[in-house]
């Protein structure tokens, strides 16, 4: 999941079905972070190896052991039109190869959109009821990609940090919500968006004097990037149908290999939007993690 | 029809010599009158498939002529100008104007249409009978006959281009009506509904500072999108007030004319243009569509309670629409309740593929295109009648 940020002391009273507001002052706050090295996840790290500074405030961590918590997956798939035939086939193969390698007491839930946004398969770790939801898909209509991520971030955010896999092979062009809207949630949530999807690769441009120019990345890539590294998440763009099993399978991963810090930013803690930063302290590696939490009203 | 004996197909068959001897002579006799066909006369074979078109067999005409080559076609579109041009011609009735009067050309220009069409269907290109339909369309426009017809058949096809979402090719279709019936109201609408479309689709490639302020310090090729956005919205516009002009009664141009100002970050101008068409009591797809409309003017003034009635205001009208009710989460969750927000999701999930009828803005981008398959079909029978 991407980085969580949750209420601890609001936590039993998450297991009702709506949504927490993080109370502000009495918590911790979980962040998921991934730590790389090239294309490698930097295993072997240790709280002492991370620096975190919430609204440039300097926190002591502590590293939560990641098989301890529970992961809430949703599988968000567009299921418009144009995925039909081979794409349709490669996608229902890579969510059924992402769903097996979830941990047997995993929840996981199917989420589908073309124009409308389909519940079809409700929280359960029933492996099986999930695997029939994916082998009914069918294609057909637009595709309304924001109003699918809003919907399926409201769905997710529950009293644990969850995890939203995110397909979708084209722009949007039927939402009602704005990237705005969706960013709102998904800085408010405790969501982690990993996305996925088939953008055709382009060569890069090669000049003469021996420059090279990397394709510019398409606008609705750029979007889905964007929303997915708000959320600590990546994007990954996968060039044929064929490449999507890969891609979801590194997803569960780089769950795998994640870290979640966890800090108590005390009952100073204001009201509003946090931005946080996560830094590696003598060692060398790229860190992704969320960039923002919200905290919310004191209750 | 023309004059002049008809074309029989001059199978030769298996039989012997006595058989082709006469079929020989067979072409020959029907070759003479053919020879001697008169430069305005379409050809026998052209009527047939026309005939056989206006009878009622669409189907098998249409599969016929999707075989011809185009040199055919060429042939038959050069008699018929002749045959207009010498109708045109003469003061009172005269033998080309009785021809012309005679000539089927409204079931010809709904059978090369449905060419075009199959021809798109099977993917193969439309080009020819597109530009056969256009000519002969331009042969009919000048006859008082056919001109309100040849008017309804361009609002269609540019329809069509646009419901297929072939929205370069709708684009031309409108532009090319425009050119003979620069007042019809429906290509106006087709042409802005487009042009706010495509202002659409080209966003997402803009950012959101350099949209609405051209000033702004954005790449350049953000500035270009930029200003290929407002470009859009520009035309879009323009058409849109056009349509208003020539007839206040159209509530979906008063519609889309506050949808492009909001979209131009006009929202004073937006406001007034979505009020007044609530005001003017609109079917309830178009009321909904403005309440919608209106909310999002509301949640970007930040008067979330204001935006939370309009959208209610929607779903009073339209309860089962994901649109409205993800509009109304979203408020919901800008007001700091985000169990409300979650409450409403699952409402507007519970409600998926539950609706007898469309999301009203599902049907938005499509514009008039909507329902034009039954507006082709009426001029189908037309042309048959």
């Amino acid at each position: 999941m991407s980085v969580a940020a949750i209420a601890l002391a609001a936590a039993s009273a998450l297991q009702a079905p709506s949504p927490p507001t993080f109370a502000v002052g009495v918590e911790g706050v979980y962040v998921d972070v991934f730590v790389t090295d090239g294309n490698r996840p930097v295993v072997g790290l240790t709280a002492s190896d991370f620096e975190l500074r919430d609204d440039g405030t300097l926190q002591p961590v502590e590293l939560v052991a990641v098989e301890s918590l529970p992961m809430n997956t949703l599988l968000v798939l567009d299921t418009s039109g144009s995925v039909a035939g081979e794409k349709l086939v490669q996608l229902q193969a890579a969510a059924r190869a992402l769903l097996n390698g979830l941990r047997p007491d995993d929840e996981a839930s199917l989420v589908t959109f073309d124009q409308e946004v389909r519940v079809r398969v409700p929280p359960t770790a029933d492996r099986a009821r999930l695997e029939r939801g994916v082998n009914g898909i069918l294609p057909g209509g637009a595709t309304a990609l924001l109003d699918a991520l809003y919907a399926g971030t409201l769905l997710a955010w529950g009293p644990g940090p969850s995890l939203l896999v995110l397909f979708t092979d084209g722009e949007d062009n039927m939402s009602w919500l704005e990237a705005g809207d969706v960013r709102r949630v998904l800085l408010q949530s405790n969501v982690l968006v990993q996305a996925v999807g088939i953008v055709p690769a382009v060569e890069p441009t090669r000049y003469p004097n021996g420059a090279v120019r990397p394709p510019p990345e398409e606008p609705h890539a750029r979007l889905l990037r964007q929303l997915a590294e708000l959320t600590g998440g990546q994007y990954r763009p996968a060039a044929a149908p064929g490449q999507l099993a890969g891609a979801f399978l590194s997803i569960l991963e780089a769950m795998k290999t994640r870290y979640v810090l966890r800090f108590d930013p005390g009952r100073s803690r204001r009201e509003g939007l946090h931005e946080i930063e996560v830094k590696l302290v003598h060692r060398r590696g790229k860190v992704h993690c969320r960039k923002a939490y919200f905290a919310g009203p004191s209750r | 029809m023309a004059d002049g004996g008809r074309l029989s197909n001059p199978r030769t068959g298996p039989g012997g010599r006595r058989s082709k001897h006469l079929a020989a002579l067979l072409l020959l006799a029907l070759a003479a009158p053919a020879l001697a066909q008169r430069p305005d006369a379409l050809s026998p074979a052209y009527e047939a498939v026309v005939r056989r078109y206006l009878s009622g067999d669409r189907q098998g005409a249409v599969a016929e002529m999707s075989g011809w080559p185009e040199h055919r076609l060429r042939d038959e579109m050069t008699a018929l100008r002749a045959l207009s041009q010498g109708a045109f011609a003469c003061p009172y009735r005269c033998s080309a104007a009785d021809r012309w009067a005679m000539t089927p050309v409204r079931a010809a220009l709904m059978l090369h249409s449905d060419c075009a069409q199959r021809a798109r269907a099977h993917g193969q290109s439309a080009r020819l009978h597109e530009s056969v339909a256009v000519e002969l369309a331009g042969f009919m426009k000048d006859d008082p006959g056919h001109r309100a017809f040849v008017r309804r058949w361009y609002e269609a096809t540019s329809a069509l281009a646009q419901g297929e979402a072939r929205w370069g090719e709708a684009l031309d279709w409108a532009d090319r009506g425009l050119l003979v019936f620069p007042d019809s109201v429906d290509l106006l609408l087709v042409r802005g509904s487009i042009e706010e479309a495509l202002a659409a689709q080209a966003a997402p490639r803009a950012s959101e500072d350099a949209l609405l302020d051209a000033g702004a310090r954005e790449s350049r090729s953000q500035l270009l999108h930029a200003q290929e956005v407002r470009g859009h919205l520009a035309t879009a516009r323009r058409a849109l007030r056009s349509v208003v002009t020539a007839d206040p009664s159209r509530a979906e141009a008063h519609l889309r004319l506050g949808r492009v100002a909001w979209r131009l970050g006009e929202a004073a101008e937006a406001r007034s243009v979505l009020v007044d068409v609530l005001a003017r009591k609109p079917d309830p797809a178009t009321a909904f569509l403005a309440h919608l409309f209106l909310g999002r003017l509301d949640e970007d003034d930040g008067r979330l309670d204001d935006a939370a009635r309009s959208y209610e205001a929607a779903l009073a009208l339209e309860p089962r629409t994901q649109s409205a009710r993800l509009a109304l989460s979203h408020v919901r969750l800008r007001k700091g309740d985000a169990a409300a927000a979650r409450r409403e999701v699952e409402t507007a999930v519970a409600s998926a593929g539950r609706r007898a009828e469309p999301d009203p803005f599902w049907l938005y981008p499509w514009g008039p295109s909507v329902g034009v398959q039954e507006r082709l079909e009426a001029l189908r029978r037309e042309a048959s009648s």
